[in-house]
């Protein structure tokens, strides 16, 4: 059984949370199945709200939100299910990483704890630091023997609200791997984050939330192929940028071409790939000095913004 | 429901909360005993009025307890550790009773030894006045405790309004006011010591020693289901 046909593990149904006049979440309907999804957004997009809603730590000002087919909020037999790694640091400092991920599995009754939390803190690589006191620790060592304590009771489903903040590029590459392992053996994970390239190493699927609303969800391959057909707007600083202009306009991958007020080219492209290709041999040509090439709407907040406006249109 | 009150005491045991609970028990002791260095003769209704009453009853354990009922979920909200322990398969009552009997554990020993030793050298080692004014001060320590950590669960601004009670309420209302006394936690608190030896606390108006009690147990009661449904019905953070 694929992941796509398999039953959904977490179920929102027009899900909302409001702060006073501040919605976070709004009017949110989704499945999450076995696998690793992706809930991608910009930084107040909503995400830890929703997580935190999924995990029953928040409430829900309208909707439903079910794992396992039941209510998460004054769920305690649930808890030995699910695990969640929030975004802000939830350790005490005065612990060792040993005892912490012991408290952890204490809490949660495990069975055969000395074994689980051995493994655990292996899985996180962290066995050489486990008996240091937590506040002597990095902040991507924090992280990592978090997830160990999120880790130790096993859990089916694992909300992950950005767990690679703090961590170097070695730790992001074990910890792609720990993910795509657990996600093997059938379990459900969502991790949360505002980087794009992030998601894109790990999820299968992707939840894209803008201004609290779901903009996008599905396969990643389909929502970035959208990506791809948006138009970028890309800015190019040249010591003769009319007779750049004149030449760029010309190209099959060009909307349209501008000069700003500073004498600088705007230009406005659905083929960003090819445009990069094109660009330094047509001022080579041209006899043109490149002096800056900027893309102005690469920011993951821009990507989203055309995505729900393109939603909208 | 061990591991809860073990990472619970550990906050209580704090050294800044064990200094500051010792000093405040200490200072009964040190006062009555500068007070009968001077004047032997001083008289055991001044000292109810001021050291008991005042001191003791009046600041000293609503303050203590306030800050130690914080190390039950203030502390936990502030560093946003609570959802380590609230997403357990343990239900909501089983994590207020560890973290509630943690954080009156320790005051109630600190303040029972301060009060046994001060009315013990009051009093002249007079067993009954003793036993009466320690157990009156445990119960008063009891009842704090549970009131100060269900308003750490229901506000952000626990200290804050628990102050206010304390002077407020406690320390003006209940003294001045007719009829206050019965709202108040205090009042119960010396109705059971007035209860245990006649004597002692005898210019007060007090309740009788049983439906002080029922009172008593009726107040922790209450202030721990209340918990328990804050607990139940909040957003972790």
């Amino acid at each position: 059984m694929t992941a796509a046909s398999a039953a959904p593990v977490i179920r929102a149904e027009r899900l909302s949370r409001w702060f006073g006049n501040i919605v976070a979440v709004n009017d949110v309907t989704l499945d999450v199945r076995p696998g690793i999804t992706g809930l991608l957004g910009p930084n107040g997009a909503g995400k830890s709200t929703l997580i935190r809603m999924i995990a029953g730590l928040a409430r829900v000002s309208s909707g439903k939100v079910t794992v396992f087919g039941e209510p998460v909020r004054n769920n305690p037999p649930l808890a030995k299910r699910i695990a969640i790694m929030q975004e802000h640091e939830t350790v005490y400092g005065f612990m060792t990483g040993r005892r912490f991920v012991r408290l952890m599995g204490e809490l949660r009754q495990v069975p055969r704890l000395d074994e689980a939390v051995e493994r655990a803190i292996g899985q996180v690589e962290l066995l050489d630091a486990a008996d240091r006191r937590i506040r002597t620790y990095s902040r991507g060592m924090r992280q990592r023997i978090r997830l160990a304590g999120a880790l130790v009771h096993d859990p089916e489903v694992l909300l992950l609200d950005e767990p690679l903040n703090g961590a170097d590029p070695k730790q992001r590459i074990q910890f792609q791997h720990l993910l795509r392992r657990y996600a093997a053996e059938g379990r459900t994970i969502v991790i949360s984050s505002h980087i794009l390239e992030e998601i894109e190493r790990v999820a299968d699927t992707v939840l894209l939330l803008v201004n609290g609303k779901l903009a996008a969800s599905g396969d990643f391959r389909a929502i970035r192929a959208a990506l791809n057909e948006r138009p970028y707007h890309v800015l190019v600083a040249c010591d003769s940028p009319r007779a750049l202009a004149a030449a760029v306009v010309q190209l099959d991958s060009v909307e349209a071409v501008k000069l700003d007020p500073a004498g600088r080219i705007v230009i406005l492209s659905r083929n960003v790939l090819d445009l990069q290709l094109e660009l330094p041999r047509l001022a080579q040509r041209n006899s043109v000095t490149l002096r800056r090439v900027v893309p102005l709407d690469d920011s993951l907040e821009s990507v989203f913004g055309y995505l729900v406006d393109g939603g909208e249109r | 429901m061990k591991s809860l009150f073990l990472i619970t005491l550990r906050r209580v045991l704090s050294p800044a909360r064990l200094v500051m609970t010792g000093c405040l028990a200490f200072a009964p002791f040190a006062v009555t005993w500068m007070i009968l260095r001077v004047d032997e003769g001083a008289s055991l209704q001044n000292f109810e009025t001021f050291i008991l009453n005042g001191m003791l009853a009046g600041a000293i354990i609503p303050l203590a307890t306030l800050a130690t009922a914080r190390a039950g979920f203030g502390d936990e909200i502030s560093d946003r550790t609570l959802a380590n322990v609230t997403l357990t398969p343990y239900s909501r009552w089983k994590v207020v009773l560890p973290k509630l009997l943690a954080v009156t554990t320790v005051p109630a020993l600190i303040i029972a030894a301060s009060a046994a030793l001060t009315s013990h050298m009051a009093y002249g080692a007079d067993f009954t006045a003793t036993w009466a004014v320690t157990l009156g001060a445990v119960v008063a320590v009891i009842l704090y405790s549970t009131l100060f950590v269900w308003l750490d669960l229901a506000t952000p601004h626990a200290i804050g309004i628990g102050l206010a009670y304390i002077v407020v309420w406690e320390g003006l209302f209940s003294r001045f006011i007719y009829g206050v006394r019965f709202l108040s936690l205090r009042s119960y608190s010396f109705s059971i010591t007035h209860g245990m030896d006649d004597r002692r606390m005898a210019d007060g108006d007090h309740t009788a020693l049983g439906l002080s009690v029922v009172v008593a147990v009726a107040v922790v009661a209450a202030l721990f289901v209340l918990s328990v449904r804050r607990l139940r019905t909040m957003d972790v953070p």
